[in-house]
């Protein structure tokens, strides 16, 4: 009941293009629970729309005795391969550069509390996921994220994923200028794109205000922008440098300078033309080389960027480009304006220590941002409430996710810093140890991933724990460092770009699995992720909390004056950081430890049984696959018009239908047909029925005639039973245009 | 009233008493000995988060949890799917799921008294803003379904509902027991009340 009353009571107040999105969404759950829509391709459909898959959802656990058989009832019935349907899921929210409201964050908990588990969870991406949802509760949970602007299209997949940009952007005292409006047009523009549903893997983007402090972290990034202001015939002229090619993994790349100085009005048609590029020569059957860095490290970047300016040359124009330059920049204001009062100048301990850990002044005279640490990136769902409710009472709309899983609070006026503590103190948010090395970042790890190895979770727990208890004790030089968990090697914990940074992997000994972690130290934050960490051995999880203080030890003790973590680890070297960890590689009996033989907050004997197949690489379906999908959705949406005995309704959504499978089949030779009915129809009957090629052997040209009367005719049917005939016909349609691309796919494969 | 999803929480006696961190080998151990009902999937900790679920078994139609929400400490058992019977019988046999929790907690030689909740007062919470808003018309009518449900618990004596948190919060009702039976009872379930 909730789900039709949710759908009914937030008609108009969704995007009508992200409801319709929601309305196939649906659909496609519909139709592959009838086993219409086939698993791969119900899989890529859901994970372009931020359904992903959960640790288990295989149907298997090793319960640290034996592996577990979970019987849902649901039996064999699938989401994509080895992925059961009542198996629970992650739903992935884009929160592009990291903007959210008060309203937003009321939402996201009420969702987190009828849906998933009561916990938000912030990522290294600036996202927020859901976890332990069903399938069948994903659209409503969409569309209630839609009626207050929020989307998961394209949050996991083979797609353009969620925009970071810098949290600090617009306020920054070091920034160019503010790419909060740019980064913004850019995410709206790419949403959806025809142009960036055909890529072989996923594609991160990243703005950056400043070059040299971390910002938005570009350089390891599939593609950044970073801001820059120079003086032309002594006039500032705003303008970005684009970079190509980062990424982390298993083989991190920096990126490659793409082009100085791109103007604002070009940035976007830059984006479109890579992602042309990106679409047409990346890798699509071998997904651990289709990321877009392996495609610039076989080109040279040289030759790439003479590809992307080849190919910006013959983009058609889109007003886009520069719409949201025409509109004008305007930038964020504060919720409260000055009262000229100032900060209060008494304080206590607590508020002192956060005061000076979680508070930034703002370029704006009397303004700050102050970061609110949520350990492990968690927060409940009752205490977002609260946390909305300080929002609103302080600084409005301004609320940003960071990708070191904290929230930020921008505007805060000086002179209610001290309110402000004392009512995050009140909800108990008011740690003072942001950006320290007690804000441990973690990936979800094994607590949840699929494809984790170690416990990143569990072990950034700990170390927090254990850091905060000894804060006070602790160096300057080692309080700023920043520690990053990875639990396996994909690196989605940012480890590379740590000070100390870990990654999960296992080793055999006597015959049993030792959960470890492999240590990596001195990644550069700084310079945008501007150089990655040395890996300098495997050590068992447990024994991580002494490597910590073995490292930042024997840096207090040998470091020279003034010497950064990142110096000291290249002065010291691979040899020298490995050699004082060496011993904490050996692995005694499990007599003599048992405890070294499972994992951080898991009593589960280790075992690496549970690593599923991944789904992060995304299942590489054609976007004809997916438009003839949608197509399909379009359809039922038609039968079940039909069956509502609603005439009009039916006919529209056959004809739909009709229209998105042609459309499908004539963009695999003309990418950029546009979106209107007469033109389409007109190069399907060129291309597919005058060349016979939409044909079938025994029913000839009889399965395309439908489509084109219709069109022809531009008249509604007009009784039910004409409705009947179209809806029918529709569905042969859709069928003939699969049968007519296998055998265009048989074709082309032929001459290969 | 067909909820999507109720949650029944019993607070604990003595709260400081029990670590949350001590809950996690064991919840494992009542996935693999099937110890508790439904599809239990995995074990969650959350015991680093203020006010949140502390440490949970989820589930495929069960949630159980030691549950800090809303600052206190208590066993908290949520029904997500699969749902059966008037609203009454569901929020009993979540009360029934709760009691039996706390047994079970009980029986560790390292929890002992520290996992007793009492069941002199109750927290039913319905986690379905479209069905249930939290408001005075859904009190009343979800009242006659939690009297319902306590009625067989409580010796006869005197219930007490009362609506709690604000209209942006789940539905929650704070049902008091003047004189409500042992935990042992309530965790005999409906068939030792018929």
């Amino acid at each position: 009941m909730s789900t039709i009353g949710w759908r009914d009571r937030l008609q108009g107040k969704m995007d009508p293009e992200l409801a319709e999105e929601i309305d196939v969404f649906e659909n496609q759950v519909e139709l592959r629970k009838d086993g219409r829509v086939d698993e791969r391709v119900f899989a890529e459909t859901r994970l372009r729309r931020g359904v992903y898959g959960q640790r288990y959802d295989n149907g298997l656990r090793h319960d640290g005795v034996e592996h577990r058989t979970l019987e849902f009832p649901s039996g064999e019935l699938t989401k994509g391969p080895e992925t059961l349907w009542d198996a629970p899921g992650m739903l992935r929210i884009k929160v592009p550069w990291g903007g959210l409201t008060p309203l937003q964050i009321d939402v996201l908990a009420e969702l987190a509390e009828e849906y998933s588990d009561h916990i938000l969870h912030i990522t290294t991406r600036q996202d927020i996921q859901l976890h332990y949802v069903h399938i069948e509760d994903m659209p409503t949970v969409m569309r209630r994220l839609a009626a207050v602007g929020m989307t998961t299209r394209e949050a996991c997949g083979n797609g353009v994923r969620n925009l970071t940009a810098c949290p600090l952007a617009g306020v920054c005292r070091t920034e160019s200028f503010d790419v909060t409006p740019h980064s913004e047009a850019l995410f709206r523009f790419l949403l959806g794109h025809p142009d960036c549903q055909d890529f072989g893997r996923k594609f991160k983007i990243a703005f950056s205000g400043c070059a040299d402090e971390a910002c938005g972290l570009v350089m390891m990034h599939d593609l950044g922008a970073i801001a820059r202001t120079d003086i032309i015939d002594g006039e500032p002229v705003d303008s970005f440098d684009v970079y190509v090619g980062g990424g982390l993994g298993t083989t991190p790349h920096q990126a490659k300078l793409l082009a100085r100085q791109v103007p604002l009005g070009e940035l976007l048609p830059t984006v479109q033309a890579v992602s042309r590029v990106f679409a047409r020569l990346g890798e699509k059957q071998n997904r651990n080389r289709a990321r877009i860095k392996f495609l610039v490290a076989q080109v040279g970047i040289e030759e790439f960027s003479r590809l992307v300016r080849e190919e910006r040359e013959i983009l058609p124009y889109d007003e886009r480009w520069t719409a949201h330059l025409e509109d004008g920049l305007a930038p964020e204001e504060p919720a409260r304006a000055l009262d000229g009062r100032g900060e209060d100048d008494a304080d206590t301990p607590a508020f002192r220590a956060w005061r000076e850990s979680n508070v930034y002044l703002q370029r704006q005279p009397g303004y700050a941002v102050v970061t609110i640490p949520l350990p492990l990136g968690d927060i409940a769902s009752g205490q977002a409430r609260l946390l909305a409710d300080v929002a609103r009472r302080f600084v409005g709309d301004t609320v940003r996710t960071t990708v070191e899983q904290n929230i930020v609070f921008r505007w805060v006026r000086l002179e209610d810093l001290r309110d402000l503590h004392a009512a995050l103190e009140e909800i108990g948010m008011a740690d003072p140890y942001a950006e320290t090395i007690v804000d441990v970042t973690s990936c979800p790890g094994t607590d949840t991933c699929k494809l984790g190895i170690s416990a990143s979770r569990g072990l950034a727990g700990e170390l927090r724990e254990r850091l905060a208890a000894k804060s006070s004790d602790l160096d300057e030089a080692v309080k700023g460092l920043r520690i990053k968990v990875s639990g396996c090697f994909n690196s989605c914990g940012q480890h590379h770009v740590a000070d100390i940074g870990f990654f999960g992997n296992s080793r055999k000994s006597g015959g049993r699995v030792v959960p470890h972690f492999q240590v990596v130290l001195g990644g550069q934050w700084q310079n945008n992720a501007g150089s990655y960490g040395l890996a300098v051995g495997a050590i068992p999880s447990k024994r991580i909390p002494e490597v910590v203080d073995r490292i930042t030890g024997q840096f207090v003790a040998d470091r020279l004056p003034g010497e950064s973590f990142l110096d000291w680890t290249g002065r010291v070297g691979r040899k020298g950081l490995a050699a004082i960890i060496e011993d904490l590689k050996q692995i005694p009996d499990y007599e003599e430890d048992p405890a070294l033989f499972s994992d951080w907050g898991n009593p589960r004997e280790f075992s690496i049984g549970d690593i599923g197949v991944g789904e992060c690489a995304g299942e590489v379906i054609s976007s004809t696959d997916l438009e003839l999908s949608f197509a399909e959705s379009i359809a039922f949406e038609a039968q079940v018009a039909l069956e509502d005995g609603d005439i009009a309704r039916a006919d529209d959504r056959a004809y739909r239908s009709m229209i998105t499978a042609a459309r499908a089949l004539v963009r695999t030779e003309l990418p950029d047909v546009p979106e209107q009915d007469d033109v389409i129809v007109r190069e399907f009957d060129t291309r597919f029925v005058e060349t016979k090629r939409f044909q079938d052997r025994f029913a000839h040209g009889k399965f395309a005639r439908p489509l084109l009367e219709r069109h022809a005719s531009g008249t509604s049917a007009a009784t039910e039973e004409h409705a009947r005939t179209l809806v029918e016909e529709a569905q042969l349609f859709i069928d003939a245009a699969h049968a007519c691309q296998i055998r265009m796919a048989g074709a082309t494969s032929a001459t290969q | 009233m067909n909820p999507h999803r109720i949650s029944v929480k019993l607070y604990l006696e003595d709260p400081a008493a029990l670590d949350p961190e001590a809950v996690v080998e064991p919840f494992h151990r009542y996935i693999r000995e099937d110890a508790v009902g439904g599809i239990p999937i995995d074990v969650a900790r959350y015991a680093h988060v203020v006010n949140g679920p502390g440490i949970m078994i989820v589930g495929h139609q069960l949630d159980y949890a030691i549950d800090y929400g809303e600052g206190r400490a208590g066993l908290s058992v949520t029904r997500k799917r699969d749902a059966a019977g008037p609203l009454a019988e569901q929020v009993r046999d979540l009360a029934t799921e709760a009691a039996r929790l706390s047994l079970l907690l009980q029986a560790e030689d390292g929890i002992g008294a520290a996992g007793r909740a009492g069941t002199g007062e109750v927290l039913v919470t319905i986690l379905d803003r479209y069905e249930a808003p939290n408001d005075d018309e859904t009190l009343v009518r979800a009242e006659p379904a939690l009297r319902d449900a306590f009625a067989p618990l409580s010796e006869g004596a005197s219930l007490e509902v009362t609506r709690v948190g604000g209209t942006r919060d789940p539905f929650a009702a704070r049902v008091a027991i003047s004189s409500a039976r042992p935990l042992e009872h309530w965790a005999e379930g409906s068939a030792a009340l018929a």
